[in-house]
């Protein structure tokens, strides 16, 4: 019998559309999560005493914590960073025209289409591919805190677009 | 076409709400100069009860059998039965209510139930619709 700890979870992101590229290994994940919720409609009628129902919808969110770091001093973190997530979410405005001045909302410059990117929240298990599941998320929270004592990390918060790309849990 | 009673894939199609205004006699009342009330009674039977029923997250396919029933009667126009179903001559429409089947009816007066209003479809998921039927008993 095997269980698994943190020590076996990983995350990886994905920017492109190819569904069978698991993309890149984001470093220093210190947890993720995720959590399905079925919608449920009732269909009980009169004289009956039990509830019945029927599902009509499912919605998949999710959440990582991720260290914002610098391999080198001075260097802009790379890909596999937290930085990643922050500029998905966060942009500069359109131009420096007074306000209102807008920037784009698309989280993947790469796939313009969805507006979405792909992740995989990875268990290794020591095969290949591992025990994973593969969703296309859009960000709809990061936020990030500076504090004495404390490592600076991303709080990310995700929800996934339809159905999971690909399981294997 | 009878009204719908029996859903598209089997079973007895019992709406999940119910309510009932049992109608009155056709009675005139007159107010005299002193106040006093005058009823004069012009019909022996009770008329003009009201039935309105709803069927929650139904299948879509047995919503469009209110629609095509509605179509089938002219819209207002015609009258109808409820129905019954089964050896024990049940009516699904008055699944739950332990009275007197009878008392929730039109035809132990002599009436008969038309739409007072087209039946109202809201989708509500995929598939999934919910349908509200508002009948009057006439004579």
């Amino acid at each position: 019998m095997a269980n698994f700890t943190g020590a076996t979870g990983k995350l990886f992101l994905n920017n492109t559309t190819d569904n069978n590229d698991p993309g890149t290994e984001i470093a220093k994940v210190q947890n993720w999560s995720f959590s399905t919720s079925v919608s449920l409609v009732s269909t009980k009628t009169l004289g009956q005493t039990d509830d019945v129902f029927t599902p009509v919808g499912r919605s998949t969110t999710g959440s990582c914590r991720i260290l914002y770091y610098q391999e080198t001093l001075g260097l802009k973190s790379p890909n596999d960073s937290a930085s990643t997530f922050l500029n998905k979410a966060i942009k500069t405005r359109n131009s420096a025209l007074a306000i209102p001045n807008g920037a784009s909302l698309d989280q993947n410059d790469s796939d313009s289409g969805t507006g979405t990117f792909r992740i995989r929240l990875n268990i290794d298990d020591g095969t290949s591919n591992g025990k994973f599941i593969d969703m296309r998320v859009f960000i709809t929270s990061i936020s990030m805190s500076m504090s004495v004592g404390e490592v600076l990390a991303a709080d990310i918060q995700f929800q996934c677009q339809g159905a999971p790309v690909a399981l294997d849990i | 076409m009878t009204f719908p009673i029996t859903k598209t894939n089997g079973g007895d199609l019992v709406p999940s709400a119910r309510s009932f205004e049992s109608g009155d006699y056709p009675v005139k009342t007159y107010k005299a100069q002193n106040g006093a009330e005058h009823r004069i009674l012009y019909g022996d039977k009770r008329t003009n009860m009201k039935l309105s029923l709803t069927y929650a997250n139904i299948l879509d396919a047995d919503a469009e059998l209110f629609l095509d029933h509605y179509d089938t009667v002219q819209g207002t126009f015609q009258t109808f039965a409820l129905g019954r179903v089964g050896a024990d001559k049940t009516n699904p429409t008055r699944g739950g209510w332990e009275g007197n089947q009878d008392a929730l009816g039109a035809q132990t007066q002599s009436n008969n139930y038309r739409y007072e209003r087209p039946p109202q479809v809201q989708q509500v998921a995929l598939g999934r619709s919910t349908v509200t039927v508002s009948l009057i008993g006439v004579l």
